[in-house]
């Protein structure tokens, strides 16, 4: 009988003690673990073990996980990270965690049909540092689809996101554009505007575009 | 052996002390019974937060909050103290001068200025000679902040109008709010309706706003305390070893405590 019950016990403290190891190896759950896998990833960003995990935070990190770990995947950037990318740069509850995934967009530079969505929905997202970096990354992009958005967010009631609109257009090879920045260089009211203007249109000018 | 651990416990002693005695810190008023006011003519704020000290987790984008930065800053700080009370510049200027004060910025800069404030930490004499009668001092700030620490910093300098520095110092506070984990219990899937969304996002962002509150309001009290200080002297250090004793007899006289 008590060799049945202590038996018994060691397999239920072997069961733990496995589970629990077990779960170590697999999930990065605080912030400090993040950062460990950013060190490890900034020296051999293809150190799958550490990818893996960092796609796990992805998944079931609270939002400060989820958020850097989206950070070091765009930052190295790392092509397993990109349908992350995709998957929570509209739909994750968190803003500063969309905001990252946008920005992981922005480092792959990758100008698909689907990026390309993505961008379109979260310049038209609620919140306003999420439109400000998804109108960061219409710049990068370059893409002429994005380019109405663009020219519509320029009515934002928000002087942050109207001065970050001006600043995607600086590359966009578009006769449009130059008679957009014009005109509000000269009617709008809010001078840091008029001046993001004025300086693209120079670097429009120095580029060739204007 | 013992000998060279004195000379080095000396050595470092030395250069704490040295290191302490010349404290950024420098405060310079000719009468301080006469009530002041300042007109806030910049207050430059960090694009991004991606100090790596101080913002393990990074928010970028932050120039949206830099205008309930300021106003959170001038009315925490006339509330705090009587003995003070800073104005927006752009109040007391006319328009047509203020109107012609830079307010652009690089397109790249790493620091903005909010709505109503001027880019550059300097302005022409013409600016100061229309202040005159209206106000005391004028004021030229740099703000940063880290929501994950919690932590507001604000350096500040006040000149009078014949340009001369009265008092250059920062304001240091920390949050007590603590950012809660605003996630949802965690989803599998993520399929999260847009309500949900917007009602998460709106908890986080007022989070945000209750830390700019409260890290400005921290700072100010800290500094509340400092205010006695301001005396005709350069030696501040020196002024803070004499008059600690009395430094709440002085705070309860110039109304900065109540």
């Amino acid at each position: 009988m008590k060799r049945t019950k202590l038996f018994i016990l060691l397999i239920s403290f072997l069961t733990i003690v496995s589970i629990s190891c077990s779960q170590k190896r697999y999930t990065m759950r605080k912030l400090s673990d993040v950062n460990n896998a950013e060190a490890i990833i900034k020296k051999n960003p293809n150190h799958k073990a550490t990818i893996e995990k960092l796609l796990d935070a992805v998944e079931h990190g609270n939002n400060s996980v989820r958020a850097e770990a989206l950070w070091v995947l765009g930052e190295s950037r790392i092509p397993e990270g990109y349908e992350f990318f995709l998957k929570y740069a509209n739909d994750d509850p968190d803003f500063n965690v969309r905001i990252m995934a946008i920005r992981g967009i922005m480092k792959m530079e990758l100008n698909n049909d689907a990026s390309i969505e993505k961008i379109r929905i979260a310049i038209n997202d609620t919140s306003l540092p999420v439109q400000i970096e998804a109108l960061k990354v219409a710049g990068v992009l370059k893409d002429e689809r994005l380019l109405d958005t663009i020219l519509n967010s320029l009515s934002s009631k928000n002087r942050w996101v109207r001065m970050a609109s001006i600043k995607s257009l600086k590359d966009y090879d578009n006769a449009k554009v130059n008679r957009v920045l014009s005109k509000l260089k000269s009617i709008d009211r809010d001078k840091s505007i008029a001046d993001t203007a004025e300086q693209v249109m120079e670097y429009r000018k120095s580029i060739g575009l204007a | 052996m013992f000998k060279k651990l004195f000379i080095i416990i000396i050595l470092v002693i030395i250069s704490v002390f040295i290191l302490y005695s010349q404290n950024k810190n420098y405060i310079k008023m000719s009468d301080i019974s006469r009530k002041r006011t300042v007109a806030l003519a910049s207050f430059m704020v960090k694009r991004d937060m991606v100090n790596s000290k101080y913002d393990k987790v990074k928010y970028l984008n932050t120039e949206v909050y830099s205008e309930y930065m300021v106003n959170s800053f001038i009315s925490n700080f006339n509330n705090t103290n009587s003995f003070m009370t800073i104005v927006p510049l752009e109040d007391v200027l006319p328009k047509t001068l203020f109107n012609s004060l830079p307010m652009g910025f690089p397109l790249d800069s790493e620091y903005i200025a909010p709505l109503g404030y001027i880019s550059t930490n300097n302005v022409p004499d013409d600016v100061l000679k229309a202040l005159e009668g209206k106000v005391d001092s004028i004021m030229f700030a740099n703000a940063s902040l880290s929501f994950w620490s919690q932590r507001v910093f604000i350096d500040f300098s006040i000149y009078d109008l014949n340009r001369e520095l009265v008092w250059k110092d920062k304001f240091d506070g920390q949050s007590k709010h603590i950012i809660g984990d605003t996630s949802i219990t965690p989803k599998t899937g993520y399929a999260v309706i847009l309500e949900d969304v917007m009602n998460e996002q709106r908890k986080h962002e007022n989070e945000l706003y209750i830390i700019i509150t409260e890290s400005i309001s921290n700072s100010i009290n800290n500094m509340a305390m400092k205010f006695p200080m301001i005396f005709d002297t350069n030696d501040y250090f020196q002024m803070r070893k004499t008059f600690s004793l009395t430094n709440n007899n002085y705070a309860k006289e110039a109304e900065l405590i109540k």
